[in-house]
């Protein structure tokens, strides 16, 4: 059974229809093609899926889709393009903070969710933000480096 | 294949119908950090999922009675960590919550599924055992409280039953002079413990210790009293003067850790064996209730 669901994603409305058991990360990609929020362990443990929900950073993979009814979602896509790069993404380029580039979606947002609440943060509240982020390439001394820059 | 119809009440008595009405045909959603996974990786067939997280009432933290805390049970993980509230009045709690996974679990994973969830290495759960808590449930056939201690009944499992719905969690005021403390280790902060330790000591004006309970998580399906070592602790002068400023009893905090060791008999794990669990055991326990006899002032 489909039910009709409705959020704003990265400013644009979209009006979609998800099965209950959907989740949110589902709707992103499959739904809304947006493809920069990854699917990595689809078991709540790699981040890859991480978007900011209503403010909160989250890990989509575990929001029921029809939860997001009514709110906004900020993902990669609505951070910044490549012609207009967000400060945060020009930190991780200098700083050699992206290699596969597969957790750099995630590792930004949990940037910016960290900086928009604390704008100076010091290494361990960076490495304790980002601590929900997983990268497989062993970016973490780099995006560590990358976000302090920026404080 | 899920085929789950899917509910979104406003409030309790809403929610509790759909409970009666699906039975265990049921699952509760709040923040998804565990029933989601569940959905996956149970592969389950829930006839129907129940959103709980607009139902109204269940997202405050106040105080009760003067010095209790009341916790509605929406209230996120993030909300307790922030929260002064809980850092003045239950700093074992704070320190517990802040040691929880990571900013993306906290800002979902509400108390009232985490009481659900039942984990056996919960750090939260110890904490409100320690601190006598209660939980109430409601239905539609009405409401109980019931401790924590007795509420969660196996690892993963409580005595909840399908057509309830967890709503409030409430810790009581403590005796005067109780402190609490809470203490833990793991590989990486955030993993779930290997071994974790919360404390509440209750001290007399005379320094003597008169209600102790030690609590141990991820040693056994549930959270585990250290029985041996809270009465070594009672009776004892827990507290007392020297060189004129107040000082906790090292040897006899010492020697109830000891006792905790030797009394919790784990079984290991991929990250731990069974002895260097115990070790762990004497000293996170040594290490909470240093902290509670520290804090019972």
């Amino acid at each position: 059974m489909k039910y009709p669901l409705q959020l704003s994603v990265n400013g644009e409305r979209y009006d979609v229809e998800v099965e209950a058991h959907h989740s949110l990360v589902d709707v992103l990609r499959n739904e809304i093609g947006l493809m920069g929020t990854k699917v990595g362990c689809e078991d709540g443990r790699c981040g890859t899926c991480t978007v900011i929900l209503d403010g909160k950073l989250v890990k989509s993979c575990l929001v029921l889709a029809l939860q997001a009814n009514g709110k906004e979602v900020l993902t990669i896509e609505g951070v910044g393009t490549a012609d207009n790069l967000h400060p945060i993404q020009e930190a991780f380029l200098d700083h050699g903070a992206v290699q596969c580039g597969y957790c750099t979606p995630a590792m930004i947002l949990a940037t910016k969710s960290l900086l928009d609440e604390n704008p100076h943060p010091n290494e361990e509240e960076i490495r304790r933000a980002l601590k929900g982020v997983l990268c497989r390439c062993g970016t973490y001394t780099h995006v560590t480096r990358a976000v302090m820059s920026l404080t | 294949m899920i085929d789950a119809r899917y509910f979104e009440p406003t409030t309790v008595d809403e929610a509790c119908q759909v409970l009666s009405e699906y039975g265990r045909g049921a699952m509760v959603v709040a923040g998804g950090q565990s029933a989601m996974l569940r959905l996956r990786s149970l592969r389950l067939s829930p006839q129907a999922l129940v959103n709980v997280l607009n139902v109204a009432g269940l997202n405050g933290i106040e105080v009760n009675n003067g010095t209790g805390l009341t916790l509605g049970a929406l209230v996120t993980l993030r909300d307790l960590e922030k929260s002064p509230l809980v850092q003045q009045r239950c700093p074992a709690l704070h320190e517990a919550v802040s040691t929880v996974s990571d900013v993306q679990v906290r800002n979902a994973a509400t108390i009232g599924g985490h009481l659900g969830t039942a984990h056996p290495a919960s750090d939260i759960l110890p904490v409100l055992i320690a601190l006598n808590a209660t939980v109430t449930v409601r239905s539609a056939g009405g409401s109980r409280t019931i401790a924590v201690e007795s509420f969660i009944a196996d690892a993963f499992r409580t005595t909840l039953e399908p057509n309830e719905l967890i709503t409030q969690i409430d810790i009581p005021p403590q005796p005067a002079r109780t402190g609490s403390g809470y203490a833990r280790f793991s590989i990486r902060d955030g993993d779930f413990p290997i071994v974790g330790a919360a404390a509440a000591v209750t001290v007399g004006e005379d320094g003597v210790c008169r209600e102790a309970r030690l609590v141990l998580t991820s040693v056994a399906p549930t959270p585990i009293r250290a029985a041996a070592a809270e009465q070594r602790l009672v009776g004892s002068t827990l507290m007392g003067t020297q060189t004129g400023s107040l000082r906790h009893n090292e040897e006899v905090i010492r020697a109830a850790a000891r006792l905790a060791s030797e009394e919790i008999n784990p079984v290991g794990e991929v990250m731990a064996s069974a002895d260097y669990e115990k070790h762990l055991v004497g000293v996170l326990a040594r290490h909470a209730l240093t902290k509670a006899a520290q804090r019972a002032r």
